[in-house]
């Protein structure tokens, strides 16, 4: 299976390729009102508006201005597009699905179904995340939650 | 659109094929079509029952619709169509007359064709039981005389008429018809070889001496068939049947036969060996059609083809569905044109692209009027020549007063001669500035161009979605009638306006509420007609709809003459219901009490009835129309009427707008709910307990700023403070929206727009106090602010905390 790595603080994480639709230097964001505060606001793709998702916010870490890695990852989540950025795209990796440990049980009683489940690189570790579950605009919030209480845990299994 | 030709109207070229989907579309679109138009037939024959337009409509309707039924497979159905077409054959040839029990009989049957339909729509293909009707249509018609039994029972392959007795009730068809155009059934002998060659060559032949106006089969499909038993062929011709047989009669011609349905015994033997349906039923109307040719050649081209001849009319299937479209419009006969069915995607689609461009253009107009400064104005050029010029001269004044004191040297002339060359290659800078210039200009010139082209193109792919409202207003004709009918009231329909254009998509949307509407006034508005003459109003009451433009937006109103809105029965229930206090239900004025009728869940029906009452409020038609961004409005007065008011803008994919900067970004305001906008300085703020309020000509408006209205969740790095503004004047956009003000403060009023407005909800969700988003000229995305309800959330915040900007 391939997977786009992408780096956020200091842990590596992974998408599906079949869900990521492109990769873009962020553009400039409109700021929008009533949002949590992980929603960056809006974004013009070539014509279509698009909602950008900070995912340092979003796993309620410690937010870190753009320089010249950040990159936004624009996803399918169902018929919806929308973009989330990261701290840098690393590379496109290959994993056999052998080698993909399903998430800790104690992750899932967590409610953290947007971990798909990790696997160990020679780099180190990846978590590998739902898209679907990540970034469904219905689910945003309870992916934040869970972060806020669960996301102290898993950096610690890494590296 | 090239495969019109191949949508037949036999059964056997198409059923068998994979793209009857494709068809289907159609089918459901015409078949909507056509039973609307026959409901409009239906109820003016209940006035007049021997209208003959009214009857070779209805009579069209039906046979069009038991063609394409049969066509796409639906059997029950079609069989269903065919037992009515031959009720209105009967009404049609005199020999019947179409009285009020029959008439709301059809319309129950309509009823079953469109429950059918709809059925379709959802993907149901199931066809549904048409015997019981079937059955009261068939009893009715046994009290008739002269009816041949087998004109009532179903298209059964043997069920062709009787071979004597139509020959006697059918002459009077025919015989009117004779005087212009004929039906003329030629018989090929079995088994002839290019039968379809032959079939042409009559054709041609015929054509020398009369007008032939249709042909049955189609002469295009004929090609199709590898055998052709019997052709049969209208003609406008004033020779005799002598004449005509001579010039038809051409080898492998085994009989020619004249006249309306079948005139001799031949259809017996012939028949049951024919693919029967599309030539016994289609040659029966033809004889109609023909008359309406000579009589008013305007109506017959509607039916038969935009050119009378059949050599030049092609795929039969688009005219019928650009003819229908047209003509629904009812008995104003205009001149047809030619329409296409386009899926609604498509325009969207189309229209998307062309909001794209304008807004591409919108940029280059940005860049051009950006670099104007430098390159439009002459002076930049102008300034770069005087001063080479002016160098020019300083460095000849030096070199004479060189030569003049003799101190002039080699070394001194090499440097004269570098200067020299330096200046000519300024001289040659300009000149290149100069093309330069000129070609900015030819660019302005091409961006210019570009604007007008956009422009008128955008507004070209806007027309092609807006469609008259007429069909949907004369919808309600059946309405009106079949509730009158129940309510015993007497009531007239009025419309006006039928030719005002409306954005399609709203078109689609505005039924539902006007049927709550017009059913309203029915069910509550108009009263009874001994309380009307009691009143000394006409016994007959009138709802009339009107549609028409005003400025940028559509009105629609929905009037009756009726006892007008109760505020007595209206207070009664608001406080029976706990909505408000009595003594709040008091001081309310009239039109503050009347508007109570949105409040959801308020109904002032006495009784419920299954016309009205049946949970659809009065709220869900108000929210439906602000879905469309519009308003609806009622006035009332007692004794006299009731009038709804709705105003809809033309189009949903354009808003015009007022575009304002503030710190988070731009943000623009839709045209029609800005009142105006006032300038004011910050001592002419006033808090009123704690709100902050301007005055402005003695009215009290409260204020609001982006910042406090809305939540924004932005971290502090990208939210720069600004106080600079505190000092200077503010410019206030006062926001109007369902009779409330609401002033908001921005920093500064960029200008207008038409914008193309998307949804946020599309990638993302729906956001309160924000109607969607575009696309600004420099790439960057605009929000568009939902004014009725930013004017909720600020009364809202005022309630749950004090503002302060200060």
């Amino acid at each position: 299976m391939q997977f786009v790595g992408f780096r956020l603080a200091d842990q590596m994480y992974a998408f599906r390729i079949e869900g990521i639709q492109e990769i873009v230097i962020p553009d400039r964001v409109t700021q929008m009102p009533q949002v949590p505060d992980y929603v960056e606001g809006v974004s013009n793709l070539r014509g279509t508006i698009i909602p950008i998702i900070n995912l340092r916010r979003l796993f309620d870490l410690e937010s870190k201005p753009k320089d010249d890695e950040t990159r936004t990852i624009v996803v399918n989540v169902g018929p919806r597009t929308i973009g989330c950025t990261v701290d840098a795209v690393t590379q496109v990796i290959k994993i056999a699905p052998e080698s993909i440990q399903s998430a800790p049980d104690i992750v899932k009683a967590d409610g953290a179904a947007y971990i798909a489940g990790f696997a160990k690189l020679e780099s180190g570790l990846v978590i590998l995340l739902d898209i679907g579950e990540l970034l469904d605009p219905a689910k945003l919030d309870q992916v934040r939650e869970v972060a806020r209480h669960g996301v102290s845990m898993s950096p610690t299994t890494s590296t | 659109m090239g495969s019109d030709k191949n949508n037949p109207a036999n059964e056997s070229g198409s059923s068998s094929s994979d793209d009857l989907s494709e068809y289907m579309q159609v089918f459901l679109d015409e078949s909507a079509e056509e039973l609307d138009s026959l409901v409009e037939a239906i109820l003016l024959l209940e006035d007049d029952p021997r209208n003959a337009d009214a009857l070779n409509k209805a009579f069209r309707m039906l046979h069009s619709l038991k063609g394409s039924c049969g066509m796409m497979g639906f059997e029950v159905v079609g069989d269903f169509a065919h037992t009515l077409e031959d009720r209105f054959e009967n009404y049609r040839s005199g020999k019947d007359v179409l009285d009020r029990d029959t008439a709301t009989l059809v319309l129950k049957c309509v009823d079953y064709f469109r429950a059918f339909i709809d059925r379709l729509r959802k993907g149901n293909a199931s066809e549904g039981d048409p015997s019981e009707l079937k059955l009261q249509l068939e009893t009715r018609s046994e009290k008739t005389l002269f009816i041949p039994e087998s004109l009532l029972r179903g298209p059964a392959a043997e069920s062709a008429p009787a071979p004597s007795a139509p020959v006697a009730v059918s002459m009077p068809v025919v015989v009117p018809t004779l005087s212009g155009g004929i039906l003329i059934k030629i018989k090929f002998k079995p088994g002839l070889q290019l039968a379809d060659l032959k079939a042409r060559l009559i054709v041609s032949r015929l054509s020398s001496i009369g007008e032939v106006v249709e042909c049955e089969p189609k002469i295009e499909d004929v090609r199709s068939f590898d055998d052709l038993p019997l052709f049969s062929l209208t003609l406008l011709t004033d020779r005799k049947f002598d004449e005509i047989r001579k010039f038809a009669n051409v080898d492998g011609v085994e009989s020619i036969d004249f006249g309306g349905p079948v005139a001799s015994g031949e259809a017996a033997q012939t028949l049951p060996d024919v693919q029967v349906a599309p030539i016994r039923h289609e040659s029966i109307p033809e004889t109609v059609p023909v008359k309406e040719v000579t009589s008013r050649r305007s109506s017959a081209a509607e039916e038969i083809s935009p050119s009378p001849s059949v050599a030049a009319s092609t795929s039969k299937p688009t005219r019928k569905t650009a003819v229908q479209a047209a003509s629904e419009t009812a008995e104003v006969k205009a001149p047809v044109n030619e329409t296409l069915r386009i899926d609604i995607e498509r325009l969207d689609r189309l229209m998307n692209l062309t909001g794209e461009l304008v807004v591409t253009n919108a940029r280059f107009a940005q860049i051009t009027s950006d670099m104007s400064p430098v390159f439009r104005r002459n002076s930049v050029f102008n300034k770069s020549k005087d001063v080479t010029d002016r160098l020019r001269q300083r460095l000849e004044l030096v070199r004479q007063q060189m030569i003049a004191s003799k101190s002039a040297d080699e070394s001194w002339n090499s440097i004269f001669h570098g200067l020299e060359d330096e200046l000519e290659g300024l001289d040659q800078q300009t000149a290149m500035w100069n093309e330069g210039h000129r070609h900015f200009l030819q660019i302005t010139e091409a961006v210019d161009q570009l604007t007008r082209v956009s422009k008128n193109l955008q507004r070209g792919v806007l027309n092609t979605r807006m469609v008259p409202v007429g069909p949907l207003l004369n919808r309600f004709k059946r309405v009106i009638r079949d509730l009158s009918v129940e309510r015993s009231k007497r009531v007239q329909l009025l419309v006006q306006g039928e030719n005002t254009e409306l954005d399609r998509r709203m078109i689609d949307s505005l039924g539902d509420p006007l049927l709550h509407l017009v059913r309203n006034s029915i069910d509550h508005g108009l009263e009874s007609p001994e309380q009307r003459v009691a009143c000394g109003k006409p016994e007959v009451g009138t709802i009339s709809i009107e549609a028409s433009h005003r400025g940028n937006n559509v009105l629609i109103t929905v009037r009756d003459d009726g006892g007008g809105i109760s505020s007595e029965k209206i207070r009664a229930r608001v406080v029976s219901r706990g909505i408000a206090t009595e003594a709040q239900v008091r001081e309310m004025s009239e039109q503050q009490v009347i508007d109570y009728i949105w409040h959801p869940g308020f109904s002032t029906a006495e009784q419920v009835t299954d016309i009205s009452g049946r949970g659809v409020g009065m709220d869900i038609v108000r929210s439906t129309i602000t879905g469309l961004s519009g308003t609806i409005d009622v006035a009332s007065t007692p004794g006299q009427g009731t009038t709804f008011t709705i105003r809809l803008p033309l189009t949903l994919a354009i808003i015009r707008s007022l575009l304002i900067r503030n710190r988070s970004g731009y943000f623009s305001v839709p045209i029609d709910d800005v009142r105006e906008i006032v300038s004011i300085s910050p001592d002419e703020i006033h808090a009123v307990h704690r709100h902050l309020t301007i005055d402005v000509r003695g009215e009290l408006i409260s204020l609001v700023t982006m910042e406090n209205i809305f939540d924004w969740n932005v971290s502090a790095e990208s939210q720069p403070a600004d106080s600079s503004s505190s000092s200077r004047n503010i410019n206030v956009v006062l926001l109007y929206s369902r009779g409330r003000t609401l002033g908001l403060c921005v920093d500064s009023l960029v200008g207008r727009a038409d914008i193309v407005i998307k949804s946020l909800s599309e990638n993302f969700v729906a956001i309160r106090g924000l109607s969607g988003a575009s696309i600004m000229g420099d790439g960057t995305v605009c929000l568009m602010l939902d004014c009725a309800s930013l004017i909720e959330l600020a009364s809202e915040r005022a309630v749950a905390h004090g503002s302060g900007r200060r």
